[in-house]
């Protein structure tokens, strides 16, 4: 029989999934990895390391099945274990407990409606306080089954009866957890700013601010705003102790996510200024020494050590649930960014040059370049002959002329169009619905072109 | 006989009359009296003999009748002529002069004729749209040039181009005399404008000026439409070629300007996808998808849309483009990466050989797509050097530019200023002047301060004529 995880990895690999091959082995513990998180989140991203990581997998879905388990959610637990049977069909664990689930899925059905007749008697009663709670304690219970829609719109249900600001933060808090499990980036920005209470609550706000900043940037990052989701990470208060946002997120992450995004939107003295001579988030760079190594190198003009340093963890990244789907955009544009500030000095570079300090065996350096040249990030010429990368300096007034040229042109061509369709106007000459409504009759007259073909001089 | 000759010559030339007043009241007088005369029998039978005595009176080595048609075709009065427009469009269609010339010199006569009534060539008539169509059958494109290259803004049948001013006044603008009612032309419909600039595309579609064509097709599909009309089919032919040409032209897929209607649009994105999908594919790196695309469409296809040759170029063209798009950049690129780099469309692979790429290359030089030249330095192998100051314009070329432009927009200054007079004669707005007026003395007669009037555009409804050209 073929190697189970083998044929997993295929499907994974058909479904569109990202596959960190077996010979990469992450840089973390998984145990200590996923102690930083709380919550619902602890599940996701098990699910995708085992879906991910072929040295990890086992690992990953049987810890992802003992999550499952511990909690209510039977349609994870479903899941998950459909993954593990066929990745290894024959661990111990993989075993389908029936039992559980169907007592679980009793149990939620017999909460839901306890809770529903509670909310009920509560609204009856018109005590706004016990019905926002009893709105809450639906929500939280649809939120532990699954029921993601159901949640948000009980967490929603909470708004009119708010009366105090950590309500507010909580009802904030709780929306922008369900919208980024469901990955609706754009529906986070929106809630958040709901979440603001105008500095008339220093102490909420001062302890929302993190979580605030964690979720704004997961959902900018998930939008591909780069620029604006790490100012957001960067902004980030690390004197809140991390239970306040990891249910999101864990420090190390924001110290990632802030500083790859970093890399790759800023230029060297935004970085300096930005990030190293950031107090609040070089206490997030502590845990991660390797990224502020790499923003160190970049700003000191190293580099190729700066790609080096990253590569390094870039089977690291690709496990992270947010991450994933960036990486190799984020790094492509940290690599290209480099190549560039590299550049700058210079008006001429020899090709060679270039692939010591930047070049792979799969990639040569000339490909890269030309795409980049292609895609406007590098304004240059390659010449093949000599094998030199020539720097193009723009020329202002040449673009002023072209400009000025372009917008004479336009006027010339808008005045007679304008004319032109008053004409039409006047003539009573526009298209006007005939009778038969549809399409006009071909050309009339004595001509046809039928017998015409367009003769090339 | 001697009665008639005297009529015939009886009008004064130019310079023995006083003001345009008087010019205008004798000419008037001398259309009435030729009319009069050609109703009269006796016509028939002294127009022989009337010829002989002009030929010996004045001169003209009139053995030839074509000879004089020719001469005053291309010689005749253009302050005359507006009095005799019923003459000078028998003369042009009664009989055809197409009977009577070979092709090229009626296209070349009737274009000249033309020019002569209306150098500003703004004014469409009958003439204009038979003319185009003639010279695109006969495919005599070269002498059309003159006319087709003008930009039509007026045509027949314009409310409020018939002038007060006499037919003399040399300020009258072309559209104040070239009307339906002087018999300088028939009406005409939306359908004979439209495939006017059909044909004017496809008369610069034979002559390779691809801008030209481009903007030709461009006014066909954005042509206004009331009540979001639907595309008529010439306009969705016209799309078609339009799509085309703009890839032969840029390279890329062109985007549908602002101006055009909505109506039209959805047609054009319903029929027109085939052509779109095209040139979206034409856009990617590797020929594989713009192959698919055309070949996916039937031979059939391509015959009933009448495309097959415009198609076969824009083959032809997806590897220059390719190659073109290689000089923003490469300053020198070896012609074998050149080769690896581009595929040809037809067989969706690269060239065979770096000498097929050299008479590719090599082509395109002497075709003036590409400003290069091909060089072999001692390492053996050939490169392209794209010339650099190719995208930069001299100062000479710049100044050249932009006094041409300058000189064109000022030239539009009569046709603005006809188009002015021509709305400011507009009912509703005089009506609105009207209104203002009184709201005035009411003002004053009350000696109150300022009132406050409605608009004009309030009053008359707003009809969006450009429709988001300002931001485009």
């Amino acid at each position: 029989m073929a190697d189970p995880l083998l044929e997993f990895f295929t499907q994974m690999d058909i479904q569109g999934g990202v596959v960190v091959q077996g010979e990469y082995s992450p840089k973390f513990d998984l145990d200590l990895y996923i102690q930083n998180y709380r919550g619902r989140t602890r599940f996701d991203r098990l699910l995708l390391i085992g879906r991910s990581s072929v040295k990890l997998c086992v690992e990953a879905l049987k810890a992802a099945l003992a999550e499952a388990k511990r909690g209510r959610d039977t349609q994870r637990y479903r899941d998950v274990f459909e993954y593990l049977r066929v990745a290894a069909p024959n661990d111990p664990d993989a075993v389908f407990d029936k039992k559980w689930v169907d007592r679980q899925d009793v149990a939620n059905h017999e909460e839901t409606q306890r809770l529903l007749t509670e909310l009920k008697g509560y609204k009856n009663n018109l005590v706004k306080e016990s019905i926002r709670m009893g709105n809450e304690d639906l929500a939280k219970h649809y939120e532990a089954i699954g029921d993601l829609n159901a949640a948000s719109e009980h967490y929603s249900k909470m708004r009119p009866d708010v009366s105090t600001a950590k309500h507010v933060i909580d009802v904030g808090k709780h929306l922008v957890r369900v919208a980024i499990q469901r990955r609706e980036w754009s529906m986070v920005a929106p809630h958040l700013v709901k979440m603001t209470l105008g500095g008339q609550y220093p102490e909420e706000e001062r302890n929302a601010q993190p979580f605030i900043r964690v979720a704004s940037g997961i959902a900018l990052l998930g939008q591909e705003k780069y620029w604006e989701a790490a100012l957001s990470f960067l902004d980030a208060d690390p004197n809140v102790p991390p239970k306040a946002y990891n249910e999101l997120a864990s420090r190390n992450d924001i110290a990632v996510y802030g500083g790859l995004l970093a890399l790759a939107t800023m230029d060297r003295k935004q970085l300096q200024s930005m990030v190293l001579e950031n107090q609040n988030f070089r206490v997030f760079l502590e845990p991660e020494p390797h990224i502020r190594r790499a923003v160190t190198m970049f700003v000191n003009g190293r580099y190729s050590a700066c790609i080096e340093i990253l590569e390094g963890y870039r089977t690291d990244y690709l496990l992270d649930i947010y991450l994933q789907k960036h990486v190799s955009k984020i790094y492509a544009k940290i690599r290209s960014k480099c190549v560039v500030q590299y550049l700058i000095p210079f008006s001429c570079v020899s090709l060679d040059t270039l692939e010591k300090a930047f070049g792979s065996p799969e990639r040569p350096i000339e490909e890269e370049l030309a795409v980049m040249i292609e895609e406007g990030v590098l304004e240059a010429r390659i010449d093949g002959l000599e094998r030199l990368v020539n720097t193009v300096k723009i020329d202002p007034r040449a673009q002023m002329q072209a400009s000025a040229l372009v917008s004479a042109e336009n006027y010339e061509k808008q005045a007679i169009e304008r004319l032109r369709r008053m004409a039409i106007a006047a003539a009573d000459l526009e298209l006007m619905p005939t009778k038969k409504q549809g399409l006009h009759l071909p050309l009339g007259g004595d001509i046809s072109f039928g017998d015409q073909e367009i003769v090339m001089g | 006989m001697e009665s008639t000759l005297a009529t015939l010559v009886a009008f004064p030339s130019a310079g023995q009359l006083g003001d345009n007043e008087e010019y205008h009241k004798a000419a008037q007088a001398h259309t009435k009296t030729l009319t009069r005369l050609s109703a009269d029998s006796k016509w028939a039978s002294e127009a022989p003999q009337l010829i002989e005595t002009l030929k010996s009176s004045n001169g003209y080595p009139l053995d030839d009748l074509l000879l004089k048609l020719t001469t005053f075709l291309t010689s005749f009065d253009a302050g005359q002529i507006r009095y005799a427009g019923h003459a000078f469009t028998k003369l042009l269609t009664q009989p055809r002069l197409q009977d009577l010339f070979p092709a090229s010199i009626a296209v070349e006569l009737i274009t000249t004729a033309l020019l002569r009534l209306d150098p500003t060539g703004s004014v469409l008539t009958s003439h204009h749209t038979y003319l185009v169509r003639f010279a695109y059958m006969t495919n005599n494109i070269e002498p059309v040039l003159p006319i087709i290259e003008k930009s039509i803004v007026f045509y027949p049948g314009m409310k409020g181009s018939t002038s007060t001013r006499n037919l003399s006044d040399p300020d009258l603008p072309p559209s104040g005399f070239i009307t339906v009612e002087n018999d300088f032309t028939k009406s005409l419909e939306n359908k004979d404008i439209l495939e006017h600039d059909l044909l004017r595309g496809l008369c610069f579609i034979q002559r390779r000026s691809w801008q030209q064509a481009f903007d030709a097709f461009e006014r066909v599909i954005t042509y206004p439409s009331r009540d979001n009309t639907n595309a008529s089919k010439i306009q969705v032919e016209a799309y078609s070629k339009w799509v085309l040409v703009g890839l032969l032209l840029n390279g890329k897929a062109p985007v549908l300007p602002p101006t055009t209607p909505n109506g039209p649009r959805k047609v054009y994105e319903v029929t027109g996808k085939p052509y779109y999908s095209l040139a979206q594919a034409f856009e990617k790196r590797t020929a594989e998808s713009f192959k698919t695309e055309y070949e996916g469409l039937s031979q059939g296809f391509w015959d009933e849309e009448k495309n097959v040759s415009l198609l076969k170029l824009v083959i032809e063209h997806y590897q220059k483009w390719q190659i073109l798009n290689l000089r923003h950049v490469y300053s020198r690129i070896s012609l074998e990466q050149i080769r690896t780099r581009t595929q040809s469309a037809e067989t969706a692979a690269p060239l065979g050989s770096v000498q097929e790429i050299e008479a590719l290359v090599q082509g395109m030089i002497d075709e003036g797509l590409l400003q290069g030249e091909v060089v072999h330095p001692e390492n053996g192998l050939a490169y392209l050097a794209f010339s650099s100051t190719a995208d930069d314009l001299s100062e000479e070329e710049f100044t050249r530019r932009m006094v041409a432009t300058a000189q064109r927009i000022k030239a539009l200054g009569p046709v603005v200023k006809a188009t002015n007079e021509r709305l400011a004669s507009n009912k509703d707005y005089l009506k609105w002047l009207a209104q203002q007026k009184k709201h005035e003395q009411q003002g004053q007669s009350q000696g109150g301060g300022p009132v406050d009037v409605t608009g004009f555009g309030d009053v008359v409804e707003d009809e969006d004529l450009m429709t988001g050209i300002v931001a485009g």
